[in-house]
């Protein structure tokens, strides 16, 4: 399978007031052409900083790349410049964001929104293309070009928006938590890009709109072939859509694997403690066991393996050195010294 | 923190500078001492020659009766540059008061305290204080007051404003759930935490005050002549401002620079602060 | 029809305002130590005792408060303010007709000075911020608005008449060279140039540069100060990142999604620069001997005149609520939220 993201060694730090924190440290991971993966971990693990990376949305003054290489379809999309990584956005690389009121334009119309991306794809595959996008000024006096609109309406219905006609005269305000993600979902695959960047899309919408815009997502992977990127701190979504599970801890990756073997053999601690933290239904009476200890300050350096503190099988070579990401089976990596050096 | 910010420590020495000279000139004026090189309120016998430009002896110059204007200027200070601290501090003291109940409360006294303040808002402070100056007579008693009754309701909103932010916070209502009554629940919680906002905007108002008042004074409502104001001075020196501009410049560069030095401090505060 | 309801509510509001503020001064002008005669009519009441009791029946002022407070308001809704001590007894209404005008028009074109000064340079500032530019604009504005308007007037004042003198540097117009054309509209320069009479217009234009420049110097700050920072808050929104997500470049990002938005919370200070522009062309005319409504103020003040001090307290009061309503109908037109919701 086709490697369509892969990032090798790859390191970025932020400056903050209280210090320089490691938010990713040496991760190498592999994302393969139409894989669903979902990169499941706590607040601050890195998850989020991975994903504004792919998409080259890392806040300038303050993050920088300090080692490796992201590459994606073979080019190091850290390397490029300002220009050149905009060309990748949109049309090749898209994201959807946590918050879809907030996320949108509150002044413009969705269907204007959704347009201004269906323009962009437009004009770049056909430059001579006269179509012309909403206006500078946001009004309610432009009227969508019919072919225009053709299509708005066609990505509305593609995430099952019922009456597109009519959801693409509101404004973000008057729809619903769950309509809006749908349509930043649409507004996101306008371009056709080929990876889809999700971060905690579902986090801030109730659970039975979570499973609907979960089923979206991936049957947006099984039919156009996207590539999907899910950043999620519940292991319970990823289980329900996703292919592959990469878990993260404090900046590093812990653990990689196909989401069955994530969940019927779990391998590093940390997993294995979030699995038992999941509240399930057929276990009788069992109690929630939290993992012990919290997660570590990040702008102090350490040389030796994160999860240590906390980890129930700790030994003596975990305060020495970092362990490294190893196979240990077919397809699924571990970083804990329990499985070798 | 503070002295990493550049603005704040040249805001903040400007200040000082005033507060210096102000407390001085009272401290003196209360002792019955001159403070300054020259009488500010000479005689005709005691004064220098009239119209000298800027120089050694006389830093800033004397004006068409022969007074100093760097003395004249100095025994303004504790009025002119003090004034904003006052109206300030107690406008301070009755909108947070009066702005924070209204935000835990709500209700009737929060709807009415909103028209109220709605009401002052329409009209400019210069103009209250122009007809309460005119009704009343001037001086800076009066110009005090007349400030006050305008000042205080911004206060009031903005710590409104800050109470409802602040009040639905969890702490807030396990205080209220455990019987605290509002007094209580005001001064230990809430006023603590919307302090930050409320400093800023106080900082920033001072020079604000200043600025007004000089404009009070500039009309004729200060202090009786012949007691030095510096918007007096400006206004009074105009005539001369094509032959001497200085004797109508520099005290509105003294004043400039006052609110100046309050702005710089303001906006230092905010930005350590992170306040928006 | 929300905005209709929102617009009455605003309405009914204003009317409220300004009927408080009559009441107001009225009740200062009562609050007066000594006799009322006295102080409204000044010394001419000792002197002329017949036509002191004639004036005061006539106004009423002998009678019980409330009488009075009914003959006030009466008399305020007929055009008829009393008459005016310091300008030679002439009714009041006439010299605010006379004055009020003139006013209006440096006011007029201090505001547009302003808001296009205030706009550039907020953008400008915003676009560049952290940068050399941004510090230069902040410390002109600064200094702008931390200084009196006396002062600028008179740096200003040094400025054009000893170093430049290009500039007339006082009154409205030049009498000695051109005369105004007979009243249409009540503003000299628009009545002149309705009658062609073209040397007038020019004249009077050249005299109002001075006043509404100082004017502008002293307010276009707070211009600056806001859009600055409403485009710098603005531009940390999540949906300015979304925009970027979808592979627009930054000067689109800035133009079509931020600046729009930026632009509405500037609708609602426009009542401020109103007060500042008020209040400053009290100075300004005093300066520039300019006979507006902001010189008859001072004069009224210095020469105890009562109800020419509350007239013109009430006139401006009424242009800033006015300005106020305005806005806010504005405002409520530009933000959907309003409008539909």
């Amino acid at each position: 399978m086709a490697q369509l993201l892969q990032l090798k060694d790859f390191s970025v730090r932020y400056k903050t007031s209280g210090g320089e924190v490691r938010a990713l440290d040496s991760v190498n991971l592999d994302v393969g052409d139409n894989e669903f993966m979902a990169l499941v971990g706590e607040s601050g693990c890195g998850k989020t900083t991975l994903g504004l990376a792919a998409i080259g949305l890392l806040p300038p003054r303050v993050a920088s790349v300090t080692g490796g290489s992201i590459s994606y379809k073979g080019t190091d999309i850290a390397q490029l410049s300002p220009e050149e990584m905009k060309n990748f956005r949109g049309s090749e690389i898209a994201m959807i964001f946590q918050e879809p009121l907030t996320s949108l334009n509150p002044l413009r119309r969705v269907g204007e929104q959704i347009a201004e991306a269906i323009v962009l794809r437009t004009h770049k595959h056909d430059k001579s293309s006269t179509m012309r996008g909403p206006p500078r000024v946001p009004g309610r006096k432009w009227v969508f070009p019919p072919e225009l609109k053709a299509e708005v309406e066609q990505m509305l219905t593609l995430v099952r928006i019922p009456d597109p006609d009519q959801i693409i005269e509101r404004y973000p305000f008057e729809l619903s938590g769950g309509m809006r993600q749908r349509a930043m979902i649409a507004m996101a695959l306008s371009q056709q890009p080929a990876l889809l960047i999700a971060d905690e899309p579902t986090t801030a919408l109730d659970v039975t709109t979570q499973a609907q815009v979960l089923k979206l997502m991936k049957e947006i992977k099984d039919k156009l072939g996207t590539t999907i990127l899910l950043v999620t701190h519940d292991l319970a979504v990823a289980s329900q859509v996703a292919d592959r599970v990469v878990v993260m801890y404090a900046g590093h990756v812990v653990e990689d694997a196909e989401v069955h073997k994530i969940f019927s053999s779990p391998k590093h601690p940390y997993t294995q403690g979030l699995l038992s933290c999941i509240p399930s239904g057929d276990r009788d009476g069992g109690k929630l066991v939290p993992i012990k200890g919290t997660i570590p300050d990040l702008t102090i350096a350490r040389d030796w393996c994160q999860f240590q503190p906390r980890c129930p099988y700790a030994m003596d070579v975990c305060t020495k050195r970092e362990p490294l990401l190893i196979e240990t089976e077919k397809d699924h990596r571990v970083a804990c010294f329990k499985y070798g050096e | 923190m503070m002295t990493r910010n550049k603005q704040s420590v040249i805001g903040l020495a400007i200040i000082m500078t005033f507060v210096v000279v102000a407390v001085v000139m009272e401290a003196s004026a209360l002792l019955g001492v001159q403070a300054t090189p020259y009488p500010a309120n000479p005689l005709p016998n005691q004064a220098s020659t009239p119209l000298l430009p800027p120089s050694l002896a006389h830093p800033f110059g004397t004006d068409n009766l022969g007074r100093d204007v760097f003395s004249r200027i100095l025994v303004a200070t504790p009025y002119d540059f003090m004034i904003g601290f006052v109206v300030v501090g107690s406008a301070v003291l009755i909108g947070a008061f009066l702005g924070g109940l209204a935000g835990l409360r709500g209700g009737l006294l929060d709807e009415f305290l909103m028209r109220f303040t709605d009401i002052f808002f329409a009209l400019p402070v210069l103009l209250i204080a122009m007809v309460i100056g005119a009704v009343l007579g001037g001086g800076i008693t009066n110009m005090s007051v007349a400030l006050m009754i305008t000042w205080w309701p911004s206060y009031a909103r903005l710590a409104r404003g800050e109470t409802l932010k602040v009040a639905h916070q969890n702490y807030i209502e396990a205080s209220r759930l455990s019987g605290q009554r509002p007094h209580r629940i005001l001064f230990r919680h809430v006023i603590p935490n919307i302090s930050g906002t409320m400093l800023v905007y106080a900082t920033l108002d001072i020079g604000t005050v200043i600025l007004v008042y000089s404009g009070l004074t500039f009309l004729g409502l200060g202090n009786r002549p012949p007691a030095p104001d510096w918007g007096q001075m400006v206004a009074a020196y105009n005539g001369w401002v094509l032959t001497d501009p200085w004797l109508a410049l520099i005290p509105g560069l003294v004043i400039s620079i006052g609110v100046i030095g309050f702005s710089l401090l303001g906006d230092g505060i905010k930005d350590t602060l992170g306040i928006r | 029809m929300n905005l209709l309801r929102f617009v009455l509510r605003r309405l009914a509001f204003a009317v409220f305002v300004l009927f408080c503020v009559l009441t107001m001064t009225f009740v200062l002008s009562h609050l007066i130590p000594g006799n009322v005669v006295q102080a409204w009519l000044g010394k001419a009441a000792e002197q002329y005792p017949v036509l002191a009791k004639l004036y005061a029946d006539k106004y009423h002022l002998n009678d019980p408060v409330y009488v009075q407070y009914f003959y006030y308001l009466a008399g305020m809704l007929q055009g008829n303010l009393g008459v005016s001590p310091s300008k030679g007894f002439i009714p009041v209404a006439s010299v605010i007709a006379q004055t009020l005008p003139l006013t209006l028009q440096i006011v007029l074109l201090a505001f547009v000075i302003c808001i296009i000064m205030g706009l550039a340079l907020g953008i400008l500032s915003a676009r560049y911020h952290n940068t050399p530019v941004d510090t230069l604009i902040r410390v002109f504005y600064l200094a702008g608005y931390s200084s009196p308007p006396y002062f600028i007037g008179v740096v200003i004042l040094v400025i054009m008449s000893l170093y430049l003198r290009i500039l007339p540097t006082g009154g409205a117009y030049n009498p000695l060279i051109v005369s105004p054309s007979p009243v249409i509209t009540g503003f000299p320069i628009l009545d002149a140039l309705l009658q062609g009479n073209f040397a007038f217009f020019e004249n009077a234009s050249l005299h109002l540069i001075l006043p509404s420049l100082t004017l502008a110097l002293v307010t276009f700050g707070v211009i600056t100060r806001l859009a600055r920072s409403s485009l710098l808050d603005v531009m940390q929104m999540d949906y300015i990142r979304t925009a970027r997500s979808k592979g627009l470049d930054e000067g689109t990002v800035f133009y079509r999604h931020a600046l729009p938005n930026a632009a509405i919370s500037m609708i609602t200070i426009s009542s401020l620069v109103m007060t500042f522009l008020l209040t400053g062309s009290v100075f300004v005319e005093y300066l520039f001997s300019y006979p507006g409504i902001g010189q008859y103020a001072y004069t009224a003040l210095q020469g105890s005149d009562y109800p020419g001090i509350m007239a013109t307290v009430f006139v401006f009061a009424a242009i800033i609520v006015i300005t106020n309503l305005v806005a806010d109908v504005l405002y409520a037109y530009v933000d959907p939220e309003i409008r539909l919701g």
